[in-house]
């Protein structure tokens, strides 16, 4: 393992780890949406006797 | 209608343009950068290694920042600023300590001493995880909060004196390196999209957690409009 | 003035009394320290010579979890009776009661110090005849700033539904500068032979300082009943 392999390890593990980073918040987030969007679909309406 | 329905912000155009950043910060640094003479490639880590180091001293101090905001005003938004900005330094800090480790056994062979700057990140490190434990383990809304912010408050006072401490640890490889003019530029121009990263996964976290938020409120709220559909009409 | 000192005085010889009569704190936690300091000497190797200024790290593990647990109790104490909120209705200073939970807790650390001390320094027959007074005032010294900060933080980590551990958590990293600086002074005299650096003495005071003032001031923010 020399000077370059170790560079680029550290590159490689730095700039991996913020991208995942946000990549994952932007799936967390999307999942959120769509939770969202499903549970406002499904609320009952507020004038209880139409079902 | 709901918060959900508002992209998060930044938007594209600046996530690409960090990215980009990214791109020519790398090309800059292993194909413009001078090599240094002692230690070879693996001083190149240093780019990548102190902007991301002064970003995660701002993300603390945005911890604590919102601590304070939070405890004087009690409001929730700045409890979630002070989590995305913990989680940010936490994530920030980990790339200091993986770089520096890496930077280390690169240039000395050993995965790891007890040096200052590595005794100083890895404390740091410590500082902010036990933070993120912390609100992991109270579910009240409330509690949580103020316990964190107390928490937060306490351990970003203590860097300094972790700096100081630290400082007394033999340091057998000083890496002080006198930096080269196009290593100087090199560095500012990794300062650009590290710097950039960081914001705005501050931003886009701190928005998760406003959501998650107010997604709990809802949840909690509903209940008590079902009894009423129930029995007909207001 | 000396009414501030003499409300302190009050608070404190009324936790260090109901300690007295329970003594259940005092006990366990003294017992627990020595174990952490035969566990570790066993596990160093039972050897005859293990380096004797290694005691300075096993007294600190066992001053650690010790000092946890007695600043959780010191505040349990407020838990039952609501004699929290008596506390709070009586017209002394928010400061006070600070000050008065710190004392009590150095009481109690020291005196776990004083039991658990002695068997460090026979079971690793540390040499503490170089300084033996420097010994006990550095160590001394960075427990003030240690039990500074655990007293806060066990203010408001008051509830028993919270997660066991959570205060230790809590206490450790933060009193790590405390661990470094003092175990740098007691290593430089007992293992290095050198005097007392009174540069680095001064940081730790300073630390100690700076750990009070903080949990004085944030204390007052959030104490609630």
């Amino acid at each position: 393992m020399n000077g370059t392999t170790y560079l680029v390890l550290a590159y490689i593990a730095g700039i991996g780890l913020f991208w995942s980073y946000a990549a994952a918040i932007w799936r967390t987030a999307r999942s959120l949406d769509r939770a969202a969007r499903a549970a406002a679909r499904s609320i009952p309406d507020n004038r209880g006797d139409r079902q | 209608m709901t918060a959900a329905d508002k992209p998060l912000l930044p938007g594209k155009l600046y996530w690409l343009a960090t990215a980009g950043g990214f791109v020519a910060a790398v090309m800059l640094a292993v194909a413009w950068a001078p090599t240094e003479a002692t230690m070879g490639p693996v001083q190149k880590i240093f780019y990548l290694h102190l902007p991301t180091a002064i970003n995660t001293f701002l993300a603390c101090l945005l911890v604590f920042i919102a601590s304070v905001g939070y405890l004087w005003q009690r409001k929730n938004w700045w409890d979630d600023l002070a989590a995305a900005g913990a989680n940010v330094a936490v994530l920030f800090c980990s790339v200091v300590l993986l770089t520096g480790m890496t930077w280390a056994r690169g240039a000395w062979g050993q995965w790891w001493t007890w040096s200052p700057r590595l005794t100083f990140s890895l404390v740091l490190w410590f500082l902010y995880t036990v933070y993120l434990m912390i609100r992991a383990s109270i579910e009240s809304r409330q509690r949580r909060a103020v316990i964190s912010a107390v928490y937060a408050i306490v351990a970003f006072l203590d860097v300094p004196l972790v700096y100081l401490s630290a400082r007394l640890m033999p340091d057998i490889h000083p890496a002080s390196v006198a930096l080269a003019p196009a290593m100087r530029v090199t560095l500012a121009c990794w300062f650009v999209p590290v710097t950039l990263l960081c914001a705005g996964l501050i931003a886009i976290r701190f928005q998760l957690n406003r959501r998650v938020s107010s997604a709990k409120q809802r949840k909690d709220v509903r209940p008590l409009s079902r009894p009423a559909a129930a029995g007909g009409s207001l | 003035m000396s009414r501030v000192v003499r409300q302190v005085l009050l608070l404190v010889a009324k936790d260090l009394r109901i300690e007295a009569r329970s003594r259940q704190t005092l006990g366990l936690v003294v017992i627990l320290g020595l174990l952490i300091v035969v566990v570790l000497g066993l596990g160093l190797g039972a050897q005859e010579n293990v380096a004797g200024f290694s005691a300075t790290a096993v007294l600190w593990v066992a001053y650690l979890f010790a000092g946890v647990l007695c600043f959780e109790k010191t505040m349990a104490v407020e838990r039952t009776d609501g004699a929290m909120a008596a506390l709070l209705l009586a017209p002394i200073d928010r400061g006070v009661i600070y000050a008065a939970k710190l004392l009590t807790n150095l009481a109690l650390t020291a005196a776990v110090a004083l039991v658990v001390t002695p068997a460090g320094v026979l079971f690793f027959s540390f040499d503490l005849s170089a300084s033996p007074l420097v010994f006990v005032l550095v160590v001394g010294i960075s427990m003030v700033g240690f039990a500074a900060v655990g007293t806060l933080f066990a203010s408001v980590v008051s509830s028993s539904r919270l997660q066991g551990g959570l205060l230790a958590l809590m206490i450790f990293p933060v009193s790590l500068p405390l661990v470094i600086v003092s175990t740098r002074l007691l290593n430089r005299i007992f293992r290095d032979g050198q005097g007392l650096d009174g540069q680095t003495l001064g940081i730790l005071i300073a630390f100690d300082v700076i750990f009070i003032a903080t949990s004085w001031i944030v204390f007052d923010c959030v104490l609630e009943a």
